[in-house]
């Protein structure tokens, strides 16, 4: 177990939508969990077999409240198979190993109003938030698109606690959430924070930019989970070691598995805390962090593999 | 660059309304920055304090607000940048010390740092604020003691600079006499 990972236990499994369920977890010693601020994650690890898969999961739960953790998964068969592990092997009373919070998406504290945007299950990271604005005092609204009222996660708390401040948009009755309108005349000091598909948050920066918002004022996060890919060699220069990197395995998984501890804290090619040196071979570049002129001689390990048979790395 | 080697102030290109605040007489920074305007798809609008001179320029496509008294000017342009709202960016010319006491409303009003841009002109004055009787007075740069306005202590500037305030703080030369007095 790596040095201050947190150990929990599963109390209890909500089947949300058809393809999301939320778990929530208590410290496994009946302690407090640790305390964290809106738009934290944690990194849950699953055994499965010999392999230990890593991911990052939004927490879905007040941060004024730290008895019990709450996470959401949207199943994705077609992934490596940690959200296929958690919906099918995850069973309350079991417990699990997770890193402490740590947060790639808080809320700006200047703020004079928050507009938060959400597609599907990128309204968990919301789900953290209302308390925190409501302590802040200030403007707030939330868009919500969901496929179907059957597919609309959380609804009836959203519901609850934003009243009139919701404003959902069902695809079933073609409404779609439209940027432009959405931005359009907000107040001076409004942040927009858009969690959802690319296309979504591209669309968002692009109209912000357009209606003359600065930069600073549009957070973003996506779910990226790392795809599989073709098995590999990585040759690491400085310890002399060789890792094999299997199909369904991530780079940063396999040098992990053998021992190799590299920092990270997204695990979704975003926040670029992997970074490594790379000193030989052609990498695949699946982040979405690295500039044109990095990718020459750097790589993100936790989404990024090998162009070719073998990679050197400078670990 | 301007001679003291400030870069000249842009409009930006993204934005959806300029707002200009300056007490400042000269033609220079002013003029120029509305003739760059001009290419730019956003309306102008131009605060002034004092009663100066006419500014050149082609003031009758402008909306040009003229004020003697800086509360009710700061006041109007609270008004003219919240009926903007988003997308609006504020330039300041002129006096540091105005620039800075304009910029730190702005803040107020929830601008952020990126949506103002600043240009000194003139002999560098500066806000200082007394820490022992809270007045704001005004400095040049190169003061570095003065004689409170408010208390009649005599102070020291120090580099430690508020943005909320838009001020340098001041402590009195004094300070341990200064905190038993008080």
């Amino acid at each position: 177990m790596q040095a201050n990972m947190l150990r929990v236990r599963i109390c209890a499994i909500e089947q949300l939508t058809p393809d999301i369920k939320a778990f929530c977890m208590r410290a496994i010693d009946e302690k407090a969990l640790a305390g964290f601020s809106a738009g934290s994650h944690v990194l849950v690890s699953m055994q499965h077999g010999e392999r230990v898969m890593r991911n990052a999961y939004s927490l879905a739960s007040s941060p004024l409240q730290l008895e019990n953790y709450r996470i959401a998964v949207r199943i994705q068969p077609q992934s490596r198979g940690g959200s296929v592990f958690m919906h099918e092997k995850v069973r309350v009373g079991d417990s699990l190993e997770i890193s402490p919070p740590s947060n790639l998406f808080p809320l700006d504290r200047t703020a004079m109003k928050h507009v938060l945007i959400a597609a599907g299950v990128g309204i968990t990271p919301f789900m953290s938030y209302l308390p925190e604005i409501k302590a802040m005092g200030v403007g707030h609204e939330l868009h919500y698109g969901y496929r179907s009222p059957r597919h609309a996660a959380f609804i009836d708390e959203l519901r609850c606690h934003w009243g009139g401040g919701l404003h959902a948009y069902r695809g079933d009755l073609a409404q779609r959430i439209d940027p432009e309108k959405i931005l359009d005349g907000q107040p001076l000091g409004t942040h927009v924070y858009v969690c959802g598909p690319r296309t979504l948050i591209e669309e968002t920066i692009a109209v912000a930019r357009g209606l003359g918002w600065p930069e600073g004022h549009v957070h973003w996060e996506r779910f990226a989970s790392p795809a599989p890919g073709a098995a590999f060699q990585a040759y690491c220069a400085r310890s002399q070691r060789e890792i094999n990197v299997a199909a369904e395995v991530t780079l940063l998984e396999a040098l992990e598995a053998a021992g190799i501890d590299v920092p990270n804290l997204c695990r979704g090619g975003v926040c670029g805390q992997c970074q490594t040196e790379l000193v030989a071979g052609e990498a695949d570049h699946r982040d979405s962090f690295l500039t044109d002129v990095d990718k020459h001689g750097k790589i993100m390990p936790c989404v990024s593999r090998a162009r070719g048979a073998r990679l050197v790395l400078n670990l | 660059m301007d001679k003291s080697g400030h870069p000249f102030l842009m409009p930006d290109r993204y934005a959806r309304r300029h707002v200009v605040v300056t007490d400042w007489n000269g033609h220079d920074a002013v003029s120029r920055f509305l003739a760059l305007a001009q290419d730019t798809a956003a309306p102008v609008d131009l605060f002034r304090l004092d009663d100066a001179i006419e500014l050149c320029g082609d003031s009758q496509t402008l909306q040009m607000q003229r004020y003697d008294d800086i509360d009710v000017l700061i006041g109007a342009v609270i008004t003219a940048v919240r009926a903007a709202g988003m997308g609006v960016r504020v330039y300041l010319v002129g006096h540091e010390a105005f620039a800075a006491r304009v910029s730190a409303s702005m803040e107020a009003c929830g601008l952020s740092r990126r949506e103002i841009q600043c240009q000194p002109c003139g002999i560098a004055t500066l806000q200082l604020f007394c820490v022992h009787c809270r007045k704001i007075s005004q400095g040049n740069g190169a003061q570095r003691k003065i004689t409170c306005p408010g208390c009649n202590r005599r102070l020291e500037v120090r580099h430690h600079y508020s943005r909320r305030l838009g001020a340098y703080l001041a402590v009195s030369t004094d300070v341990d006499a200064a905190c038993d007095a008080s």
